[in-house]
């Protein structure tokens, strides 16, 4: 098992650098002229002579050989440098770092309801085959699973928030701002909720539920239907099994043979579909952060892309390309504990 | 029984499978509505621009029907009217761009899919019969191009490339063949040492021939299921790219574009913003719709190869 | 292997059970009235084709239907004076697996992958005894050894992917005869094992037995598995019991032509053979089965009232009944047979 992770762990770097190539390649195709603005202001291009600009595109190397570029830009990147992001009017790094416990935040809790809800209904359906139960829930997820995302959270800010007004936009209110602003609130973790508890502030704790809520109904909305379409399918498949008899010729009860002994193994399908889940949350934070209005390096990488600022979207890709295959070697685990078949080697 | 009475009761037999079943029927008979409304379009919204008449005093066509016309000065979105069953938004009637939109998801959805289904295709063959170290080259790269997630790679194409909807079928293509390689290259290693196979190599059948013409017939079903399925979410990607302002220009009629016009509106005034329900409602309704259509029928085949599943 | 005598109450009593399934096809007649006793410390052979209703009856004994099976009404499963089909829930769970136990035919798929087999069985000793966890991982050391499983101790914490098969079905006997189980149904137990381990394990469940003066239903498709286990045998095609009587009569003298069949179909090394013996024609449609003798689409010795009229059980001598009108041919047929082997 320990080799396992081992050699996943080894592989992780090896993809996110085979990332960081295709990105960068990518780029390139765009040419010294139009790369230049990565490195200076674009609005500053109609005053300067063509020998300015040849010149300063000498000084930036932008008409070096690939390899050399390349080979710059990774030094530069294992130093922690990932250039300026015009979006944030900062360095790349510092512009994702610092949103990242917003988009964190947004991702935890949402995975919360779509691992809970998904497969606990995903169980009751396949458990209650064919019945209403089962015909319900199917219809209802599979509304779910065809629900674009943004749809979804504009009819969510228009209904909770136009109409109800309890779910705003945004990451705080006005009042909480200030106080969290402050210097004397305390931020060790930088998500808002936690810090929230830590500094005993309840009230602005339920400011921003109130101002999560929504954003997360929205993203795991497409995704607890997700799951409890493979939950449903993966416990069809293990009810029928042998070993689920056995267990009840042996005088298991019930509610056991389906938690215990049915779940395990259907969860093992599960895990290894949740890589794609994975996927989909986090772009889903790209869209939703933008309608909610929310602090995020999805709306980073939106504005980002918007507005041109190559430097900013090189650098949140590879940040949520790397997020990702952590997401994967953390499933690839998971799938080990839950299957004692794959673990020798 | 000869060759095609066989084929004909195989038919006959899935189409019976499928229509027992009512949320196929019900998927089959949404794809068929937006087929419909796609090869009508013209007839249903007449291209035409009301503000510009020529001589005779009637409307000049549009040189081109996929660019909305403005038919009112007024930008605040207009409740729906006799006139304007689905009301306006940004001066535009948001009626012509649900129903022109339809083709445009069609156009959009299967050029993106057909394109990336056989690449993948052939990348997956490739790797699957070969093995070795081409599979396993051909699996990193894979692999590598998986770790990017699907809107950033697209957001990443269009910023290189610029706006617009070519670009982000681009995109999608660039990004969207792996599900179908792994698929292929999987159904191709288990049919690889099945007996037929190796007959056909014993024969002396060239190896582009043997994967044509015997391995690929009993692998391509489930690839077909996971490209209907794609269908839906290609088109939610698609959206959501216009949504951010990356894919269909601004009056394009895109469904996502359309729901880009809101954005506006939603955030600005709270309070009222419930009266544009219909701006939100109808380019929604027409996607939920449309997803939900080939979502059903890629669930509706897979029962048919599956039955245990279902 | 004792005969024993009618004055004894029997253990198990399976009076007209039939069990329906109701599919989208129509109504698939799995057991169509069987009726059985198994005594104490006794076993009984239940032996037929796939299709004749033998794992059915073991499931519906133990009430392991899949939900579109359904036991009809009239039939009776008498244990130990109780009527099981009149128990609750409740009640039933407390017989599985404690008075009442079951081995599968193959291992690999019957004990569950994700659990070690010690877990497994201490599951079954939990649920029914009152013990603490410890003490039960010791009893399924115990029981582990006693099976034959070598370094119990190590292997109690082994994952069933990481035991050959004849372990497999060992950890599975261990776990059915934890809780010393007075009936043991047995559903084709060797029939996934090669033959040397097949004789193995027999050879071990015919030792526990005695141990444990439990009683055991064996039920298999192989006629040599029961000629050298069994003490009574039950012969079932198309839901029913075609005939039934202690081993050595069976074999000697059958007196149906289905058994007949079976007999014949056996391979000899005794005596020339041209050609192997098959019974013609193929099982009927469970779905279809037609109105007289379900066997005689491929019965040697039938005649007209074959077809229109079901033969009820006949008792052709003491403790040996049979199903067929004509049961007579076959008496003249054996001893045909017999002469020509004799000379």
């Amino acid at each position: 098992m320990t080799t396992f992770i081992i050699r996943r762990l080894l592989l992780l770097p090896l993809i996110v650098l085979g990332v960081s190539l295709i990105i960068f390649s990518l780029f390139q195709i765009l040419g010294p002229d139009r790369l230049l603005a990565s490195y200076v202001n674009p609005n500053v291009f109609d005053k300067l002579s063509n020998a300015e600009l040849d010149a300063l595109k000498e000084k930036y190397g932008l008409n070096k050989p690939f390899v050399e570029r390349y080979g710059k830009w990774l030094f530069n990147a294992l130093r922690g440098d990932l250039g300026w992001s015009q979006v944030g009017k900062e360095p790349v790094v510092k512009a994702i770092w610092s949103r990242f416990p917003y988009t964190l935040e947004l991702a935890l809790y949402a995975l919360l309801p779509v691992v809970g809800v998904g497969i606990w209904l995903g169980v009751a359906a396949a458990v209650n085959r064919d019945k209403f139960l089962d015909h319900f829930i199917r219809i209802v997820a599979i509304i779910g699973w065809s629900f674009p995302d943004f749809v979804f959270g504009l009819l969510v800010l228009m209904v909770f928030y136009s109409v109800l007004g309890w779910f705003p936009p945004g990451n705080l209110s006005q009042w909480a701002e200030e106080v969290v602003k402050s210097a004397s609130y305390m931020k060790p973790t930088h998500i808002l909720t936690i810090d929230a508890l830590i500094n005993g502030r309840l009230d602005i704790f339920w400011d921003a539920l109130r101002h999560i809520i929504g954003p997360v109904l929205t993203l795991s909305f497409l995704w607890w239907a997700y799951l409890l379409r493979i939950t449903r399918s993966s416990m069809l498949e293990v009810l029928s099994k042998e070993y689920v008899r056995t267990a009840r010729a042996k005088g298991v009860p019930e509610k056991e043979v389906i938690h215990k002994h049915a779940k395990r193994n259907a969860m093992i399908p599960v895990v290894t579909v949740a890589g794609a889940m994975v996927i989909g949350l986090l772009s889903g934070t790209v869209i939703i952060e933008v309608i909610f209005n929310r602090t995020g390096i999805g709306r980073l990488a939106a504005e980002a892309a918007v507005q041109l600022d190559y430097a900013t979207v090189l650098g949140s890709t590879l940040f949520y390309s790397t997020l990702l295959v952590l997401g994967n070697l953390i499933i690839d685990i998971l799938y080990a504990v839950f299957d004692p078949r794959v673990r020798l080697g | 029984m000869s060759e095609t009475k066989k084929q004909n009761t195989e038919f006959k037999r899935v189409m019976r499978k499928i229509f027992r079943n009512p949320s196929a029927v019900l998927g089959f008979a949404l794809l068929i509505f937006f087929i419909l409304v796609a090869i009508f379009a013209p007839f249903i919204a007449k291209p035409i621009n009301p503000m510009m008449l020529d001589d005779d005093g009637n409307p000049m066509k549009l040189d081109n029907p996929y660019i909305m016309p403005i038919i009112t000065w007024s930008s605040e979105p207009v409740p729906p009217s006799a006139e304007h069953p689905f009301g306006m938004i940004q001066g535009r009637d948001i009626f012509y761009g649900v129903v022109w939109g339809t083709r445009t998801a069609f156009f959009i959805g299967l050029t993106v899919t057909i394109i990336s289904t056989i690449f993948g295709i052939i990348i997956g063959s490739i790797a699957g019969y070969y093995g070795g170290w081409v599979d396993e080259i051909l699996m990193r790269i894979t692999d590598v191009f998986m770790s990017i997630p699907f809107l950033l790679a697209a957001m990443v194409l269009t910023t290189i490339l610029g706006n617009g909807l070519d670009k982000v079928m681009i995109a999608m293509t660039v990004f969207g063949w792996m599900g179908a390689a792994r698929l292929i290259r999987a159904n191709i290693l288990q049919v690889k040492e099945e007996q037929f196979v190796l007959a056909a190599k014993a024969l002396g059948v060239k190896d582009f021939f043997i994967i044509l013409r015997h391995i690929l017939p009993n692998t391509i079903f489930p690839v077909l299921i996971q490209a209907s399925m794609r269908m839906g979410s290609l088109v939610i990607t698609a959206a959501g790219l216009s949504f951010l302002g990356l894919g269909a220009p601004l009056g394009y009629a895109d469904w996502g574009s359309m729901l880009n016009f809101t954005r506006n509106w939603i955030l600005g005034t709270s309070g009222s913003t419930f009266s544009y329900w219909y701006a939100v409602f109808y380019p929604g309704m027409a996607m939920v719709l449309f997803v939900l259509a080939w979502n059903l029928v890629g669930d509706a085949l897979r029962d048919v190869f599956d039955p245990r599943l279902k | 292997m004792e005969v024993r005598t009618l004055e004894r109450k029997p253990l198990l009593t399976v009076r007209n059970l039939r069990t329906y399934f109701y599919t989208e096809d129509g109504v698939v007649k799995a057991v169509d009235g069987v009726d059985f006793e198994v005594y104490e410390g006794e076993t009984l052979g239940i032996v037929g084709e796939s299709g004749s209703g033998k794992s059915v009856t073991s499931l519906t004994i133990l009430r392991l239907l899949d939900p579109k099976g359904k036991i009809e009404e009239g039939s009776e499963i008498i244990f130990n004076g109780k009527n099981l089909l009149d128990l609750d829930d409740d009640e039933m769970r407390k017989i599985r697996g404690n008075e009442i136990a079951m081995i599968f035919q193959e291992p690999m798929v019957a004990l569950n992958p994700v659990f070690t087999i010690g877990e497994q069985i201490m599951e079954a000793i939990l649920l029914h005894q009152d013990v603490d966890k410890k003490t039960a991982r010791q009893m399924a050391i115990d029981m582990l050894r006693k099976v034959g499983i070598p370094e119990p101790g190590k292997r109690v914490d082994e994952y069933p992917h990481e035991l050959s098969g004849g372990m497999r079905q060992r950890a599975m006997i261990a776990m059915a005869l934890s809780c010393r189980p007075k009936l043991l149904i047995a559903d084709e137990p060797t029939t996934a094992l090669d033959v040397t381990i097949q004789a193995q394990i027999l050879e071990l469940m015919k030792e526990l037995q005695k141990e444990y003066g439990m009683a055991i239903i064996l039920i298999t498709h192989d006629v040599g598995v029961i000629a050298e286990n069994a003490d009574r045998v039950v012969v079932m095609y198309g839901g029913k019991v075609m005939e039934t009587a202690d081993v050595k009569t069976v074999f000697k003298k059958p007196r149906h032509p289905y058994t007949w069949g079976l007999l014949n179909a056996i391979p000899r090394l005794d005596i020339e053979q041209d050609r192997l013996y098959s019974i013609p024609g193929m099982v009927p449609d469970p779905l279809h089965f037609p109105p007289g003798c379900r066997f005689s689409n491929r019965c040697e010795f039938k005649e007209e009232k074959c077809n229109i009229e079901m033969p009820n059980l006949v008792e052709v001598e003491p403790e040996h009944f049979s199903r067929c009108f004509f049961y007579k041919k076959v008496e003249e047929a054996q001893k045909i047979v017999k002469a020509g082997e004799g000379a």
